[in-house]
């Protein structure tokens, strides 16, 4: 077990911020943190890493209780927190050396390891760069290679591509997925599901403090009664003939609003085609056709009732 | 050593800032010794006052009043003209006026009672002293003029009889220095150098260390907390021995190597070396305080300035308002500034001169463990709240 967080609690003041969290993180896998702003990711991330103190619950790192001292599990650990924290006196590869400094003492080893990292985030042309003179994509992609310079083996990433540009993003999550490949164990945060729906082996849903559903994304999905939503334009549609689609197996809602027909499937398959075939076979020309599989929103939204951007 | 090879970087990118307070320094310690600075004890001079000779007569005689005041005071040659005087007058240019008038010879030299006309600034006591001594050089020529001798040798008689001054002896001690050599003017201007530098560099530094996000990603490496506070204060005081070796060797370079060989030149390192760790531990405290580079700006200014203003580094404690000066106790440019002053009047120290100055120190270093203390607790609480 890489990580494991048991009955964690952390309040400010009144408010609970982590209510009894669980969690079990596996080596190997890219764990996703999915909730809205203020669902206590950060500060989860914050307890872990022992920046933050907690009132009560036990944090594990590689099977060893984690405290503000522990070096030697810190050294484990690459860190990119959510706001970019780089030294703005110097350039991106002195920030890079120096952020992989804190962890390898060795020059050689860390000349190595710095050249590396700046490959690996694609920053060779911007390596005399200051950080003032970078993008917030390139600004991202340093913070990132601070953090996995020392080549750990468990990378804690929260949120670390807020406000970045589609390139520079896809160029962070394909850089992830390669350090996950690479051996590490990731940890990300995000409230952006289609992010972790992408890269996440294992997902974790918190909500208001409380993990509230956990597994594989396949897994999250069918925990909902939902499964797959169809979308047809049709002009004429009789109110008999609703009802008639409502009959359809494995149909548990459908509606018809401005010649649109919404069907809302619970599990099975085909039920695409049985749709049409019913249209088909009662004449009723139709347009445009569209099927949907359940997002991980979808399953916030049946779970906690609220939409996970609100 | 990452951190402080890192510090180092960091301020290495600021040393423009730290030359730039160094040139302000010495150009300022420069200006202000070309003035030179005098004892306050030990030396005695006539005040003189400026004023005008009006001479009517343009005889031997009013030539010679002109010739004496002209030696004695500050002579304005100004028009005969009542607007004239009223606007010299007005405007200060001068204090006094006296007016020669015409036949002032003759009627001398026939003992006529003369009074000179003058005229001064209303409600001025300027000039009482000048008109008394002119009564005194008119009456002592009257009496050689009535005698019969001429008048040029009765003149040339009474400017030798006024020319006898009293001797002026000011008692001081056996250590008091005649003059004050102009090394002793850069070290009393020292404080404003030494707190600029370490408030704005160090202060600087640390803020970028301090910084929030960058602080908390320090924290979450295997670096120890307690290494990293020790780099950062090995940091700070590689840089506060760098600038104090620079500004020991500045006035050797400046005003030569007499200084190595004055008794008090220990005591004026030792008085400068104590500044520069309270500014050191000013520039740590402010480096923790501040939450962005305008914040440091606007501390250096308040105190740096503040503490060199109130404390008498630019302006002499001697002419501070005494509600002032009791204020001023509570800051250690004040007992730097004193400290100055005895070392500047004395050539050796020896009895309370010595223990003032051992006192000055000794509070100078109590300011600073203070401020270290109180920066200690800042930072301790802030890391354990991180």
């Amino acid at each position: 077990m890489v990580v494991k967080i048991e009955n964690l609690v952390k309040r400010y003041k009144d408010l609970v911020a982590l209510d009894h969290l669980n969690l079990e993180i596996e080596e190997g896998e890219i764990f996703g943190l999915l909730g809205p702003n203020g669902s206590g990711k950060s500060t989860c991330i914050g307890c872990l890493l022992s920046l933050l103190k907690y009132d009560k619950g036990d944090i594990k790192i590689f099977d060893k209780p984690m405290n503000p001292s522990s070096y030697d599990l810190k050294r484990r650990i690459g860190v990119v927190l959510q706001n970019v924290a780089v030294f703005n006196e110097l350039t991106v590869y002195e920030n890079i050396d120096y952020f992989c400094g804190l962890y390898v003492e060795d020059k050689e080893k860390r000349k190595k390891y710095v050249e590396e990292a700046i490959e690996f985030v694609g920053l060779e042309d911007f390596k005399k760069f200051y950080p003032k003179k970078l993008s917030g994509g390139l600004l991202r992609r340093l913070n990132i290679a601070c953090g996995i310079a020392h080549k750990p083996d468990l990378i804690i990433l929260d949120e670390p591509t807020v406000a970045v540009d589609p390139q520079s993003r896809n160029k962070i999550l394909e850089g992830i997925v390669e350090l996950n490949r690479q051996g590490a164990t990731i940890i990300y945060t995000s409230h952006y599901m289609e992010e972790v729906e992408q890269i996440c082996t294992k997902i974790a849903i918190i909500d208001k403090g409380k993990n509230v559903a956990m597994g594989t994304k396949e897994e999250l999905k069918a925990m909902i009664k939902m499964s797959e939503t169809i979308l047809i334009d049709v002009l004429n549609l009789s109110r008999e003939n609703i009802e008639n689609i409502k009959q359809l197996p494995h149909v548990y809602q459908v509606t018809y609003e401005k010649s649109k027909l919404k069907v809302i499937c619970s599990g099975g398959k085909h039920n695409l085609i049985r749709v049409l075939d019913y249209l088909k076979n009662e004449d009723i020309h139709f347009g445009r056709v569209y099927s949907e599989l359940p997002t991980l929103n979808d399953v916030f939204l049946e779970i906690t009732g609220t939409e996970l951007r609100d | 050593m990452k951190v402080y090879s890192t510090f180092m970087k960091i301020v290495k990118k600021n040393l423009g800032t730290i030359f730039m307070y160094i040139g302000i320094f010495v150009a300022v310690s420069l200006v202000s010794a070309s003035f030179g600075v005098q004892p306050s004890v030990g030396s005695f001079e006539a005040s003189k006052i400026s004023m005008a000779v009006i001479d009517r007569d343009h005889t031997a005689t009013s030539q010679g009043i002109y010739d004496y005041l002209d030696q004695t005071q500050k002579l304005k040659n100004l028009d005969d003209d009542k607007e004239v005087f009223q606007d010299e007058l007005f405007y200060r240019n001068v204090h006094l006026i006296i007016i020669i008038p015409e036949n002032f010879e003759t009627d001398l030299t026939a003992g006529k009672d003369i009074h000179l006309e003058s005229i001064v600034v209303p409600n001025s006591t300027d000039g009482i002293y000048v008109k008394l001594q002119l009564e005194q050089y008119l009456s002592t020529l009257k009496n050689y003029l009535t005698l019969g001798i001429n008048p040029q040798e009765a003149l040339q008689k009474t400017n030798d009889l006024m020319s006898q001054q009293t001797p002026v002896s000011i008692q001081a001690s056996e250590t008091a220095v005649d003059s004050v050599p102009k090394y002793y003017n850069y070290f009393a201007l020292m404080p404003y150098a030494l707190m600029g530098i370490m408030v704005s560099v160090l202060a600087m530094v640390l803020l970028a260390f301090n910084e929030e996000d960058l602080r908390k990603r320090t924290i979450c490496s295997s670096y120890p907390l307690r290494k990293r506070n020790l780099s950062l204060s090995l940091g700070s005081l590689t840089i506060a021995v760098a600038v104090m070796l620079i500004l020991l060797i500045l006035p050797l370079l400046m005003y030569g190597t007499d200084m190595l060989h004055d008794n008090n030149y220990i005591y004026l390192i030792l008085n400068a070396v104590v500044m520069m760790l309270f500014s050191t531990s000013l520039g740590f405290l402010i480096g923790l305080i501040s939450k962005k580079v305008e914040h440091v700006a606007v501390f250096s200014t308040t105190f740096a300035l503040g503490l060199n203003f109130l404390g008498g580094i630019f302006v002499p404690l001697s002419i501070m308002p005494k509600a002032v000066i009791n204020i001023s106790k509570f800051f250690p440019t004040y007992w730097y500034s004193i400290n100055s002053g005895i070392l500047s009047q004395n050539n050796k120290l020896i009895g309370q001169n010595l223990t003032d100055v051992n006192f000055g120190i000794l509070i100078q270093l109590a300011f600073t463990v203070a401020l270290f203390g109180v920066a200690l607790v800042i930072s301790h609480r802030r890391n354990q709240t991180a």
